[in-house]
């Protein structure tokens, strides 16, 4: 990814971990800013890419996570989980902040797509392989292993911004349902991932 | 599954909707109000929060432009210090940007508030706070903006006031900031958090009769004892946009590929960016298209040793505000 700093401090940073990263930011220190931009920045991209469908909006949202975190570290806490978990909420919130304030047609045609999203691989294709990393494979597998309705909820909620009733009207079934689906479906995926050890975790990848 | 014991099934239901921000705002302020005083409701958010996060590797590749780190940056390094910021708004940053590359197809705009559940969440909600002090923030940045508009015209004041500089090129202003705690005040720089002269302190501007040297700096002023280069990238284009020449204390600009400015109601202004104050106003110029020569800034608003970087912004407007509203051409002094 594009370095944005090439300065000496910005290679020391590099040793340091998340959390010692934002303690730096808290005291003013762009270079630890841009170093966690080159860690969590592309993610967080992906993601509001992925919600908004929109490169624009994309960017502006990941502006405004890290211009917040830099004007607002405090709002990180150590016990709030990994760095990286809370930017890329952050980043997740925003989107969909964008996405909910456009017209409910386009979002129609969201929902179709966002299903697709999902669905496990139709065959091994390296190049997916080399991107994807190891890591994303664990959460593709996890996902499969979900049945149909709960990962399409999932899907509807993180990668279509769609809010719990909006999907129970999508689908056509009631809010319970919806709620139940959704919890399952997360408790499903933490206690698969955390079988794997993937859950929280620091540095680039 | 559930916890029957302690009833508290409905609202780990809650707390994984919760981290995926697809629950509806009653619900919202419902978990909220609970998590407040719920320990193990807010270590589940945590947890779910992570499984969110890792949902979000499967999303497609895609890569940011480089353009997007310099914007972050630009705004980070034009807020070291104090006073009325400006706002965290990517509307404000270069939507418009007479050098954007990107499409104005953004018809939303990001600043508006959100509609924020629930109170303000502190001691074990720690994981709930970023949420709420993002509205704060906003709210901050809309106070900031009437702020910078206020010393706007404190500027257009003091600078009417002292009558115009020969040439286009009007004195840096003289503003008085008013003093406003804001959650961006950085521990370091709050003792200085209340007035500011730019031009070093001795505002020269004013008076201006002592006319300080107009040999402007040669061509091979980067190999030269006592003169100094700073080569400055536009924010957008990430190419080189100009030069700053620094010799016996005076600031020179040199647009090698800047666009022109409107001179009816545009004006650049070159900062100065220091480590303990905010953004320094060197001077104001305008681009004339066609045209390479030096352009005489005035003098630094501080010593050259300890600059940390020279940028450039485009103002509405004919005067110098009290800190830059878009920064177009940034450069960090080796």
């Amino acid at each position: 990814m594009h370095p944005v700093s090439e300065s000496p401090g910005a290679s020391s940073r590099g040793d340091l971990d998340d959390a010692g990263l934002v303690e730096l930011v808290a005291k003013a220190d762009p270079d630890a800013l841009a170093v966690l931009y080159e860690r969590h920045g592309a993610t967080c991209y992906r993601l509001a890419r992925r919600i908004t469908l929109n490169d624009v909006l994309a960017e502006d949202a990941v502006q405004e996570t890290f211009v917040g975190l830099w004007r607002n570290p405090a709002g990180y806490r150590a016990d709030q989980g990994s760095v990286r978990s809370w930017l890329l909420g952050l980043a997740h919130h925003k989107a969909v902040d964008f996405v909910r304030r456009e017209a409910a047609q386009q979002r129609r045609q969201d929902a179709h797509a966002a299903q697709r999203a999902l669905d496990p691989p139709t065959a091994a294709d390296p190049a997916a392989t080399a991107w994807a990393g190891i890591r994303a494979e664990q959460v593709r597998a996890a996902l499969a292993e979900l049945p149909e309705p709960q990962r399409h909820a999932l899907a509807l909620a993180y990668f279509g911004g769609y809010t719990q009733r909006e999907i129970a009207q999508l689908t056509g079934v009631p809010l319970g349902t919806v709620k139940t689906r959704m919890f399952a479906a997360m408790r499903r995926l933490q206690l698969r991932l955390a079988a794997v050890g993937s859950s929280g975790g620091e540095g680039t990848w | 599954m559930t916890d029957q014991a302690s009833g508290h099934g409905p609202f780990e239901e809650l707390a994984a909707g919760y981290a995926l921000d697809a629950l509806e705002p009653a619900d919202e302020q419902r978990f909220l109000r609970h998590a407040q005083r719920c320990p193990a409701c807010t270590q589940a958010l945590v947890d779910y929060r992570e499984v969110a996060a890792a949902l979000a590797d499967t999303a497609p590749p895609a890569e940011p432009r480089p353009q997007l780190a310099d914007r972050i940056m630009a705004a980070a390094l034009a807020d070291l210090g104090v006073g009325p910021q400006r706002s965290a708004s990517p509307a404000d940053a270069g939507r418009e940007n007479w050098a954007a590359a990107g499409p104005g197809d953004a018809d939303t705009a990001p600043g508006d508030p959100v509609t924020m559940p629930g109170d303000h969440v502190t001691g074990q909600g720690e994981a709930i706070t970023a949420r709420t002090d993002a509205v704060t923030a906003r709210e901050d940045a809309v106070a900031a903006r009437e702020d910078a508009v206020t010393a706007r015209e404190d500027a257009r004041v003091m600078a009417a006031d002292a009558g115009t500089a020969q040439e286009d090129v009007l004195p840096p202003g003289v503003v008085r900031l008013r003093p406003r705690a804001s959650r961006w005040l950085r521990p370091a720089a709050a003792a200085a958090a209340v007035a500011l002269i730019a031009g070093g302190g001795t505002w020269a501007g004013l008076a201006a009769t002592s006319s300080p040297t107009r040999e402007p700096p040669s061509a091979s002023c980067a190999h030269e004892h006592g003169c100094s280069q700073v080569v400055l990238t536009g924010a957008a284009t990430h190419q080189v946009a100009a030069k700053v020449l620094v010799q016996a204390g005076v600031a020179w600009m040199v647009p090698t590929n800047m666009k022109a400015d409107d001179t009816a109601d545009q004006i650049y202004v070159l900062w100065q960016l220091t480590g303990n104050s905010r953004p320094l106003a060197v001077g104001s110029f305008d681009v004339r298209a066609g045209t390479d020569t030096p352009i005489w800034i005035g003098d630094l608003a501080a010593p050259y040793a300890g600059t940390l970087a020279f940028a450039v912004s485009l103002e509405h407007g004919r005067t110098v505000p009290a800190s830059p509203s878009r920064i177009v051409a940034l450069g960090q002094v080796s």
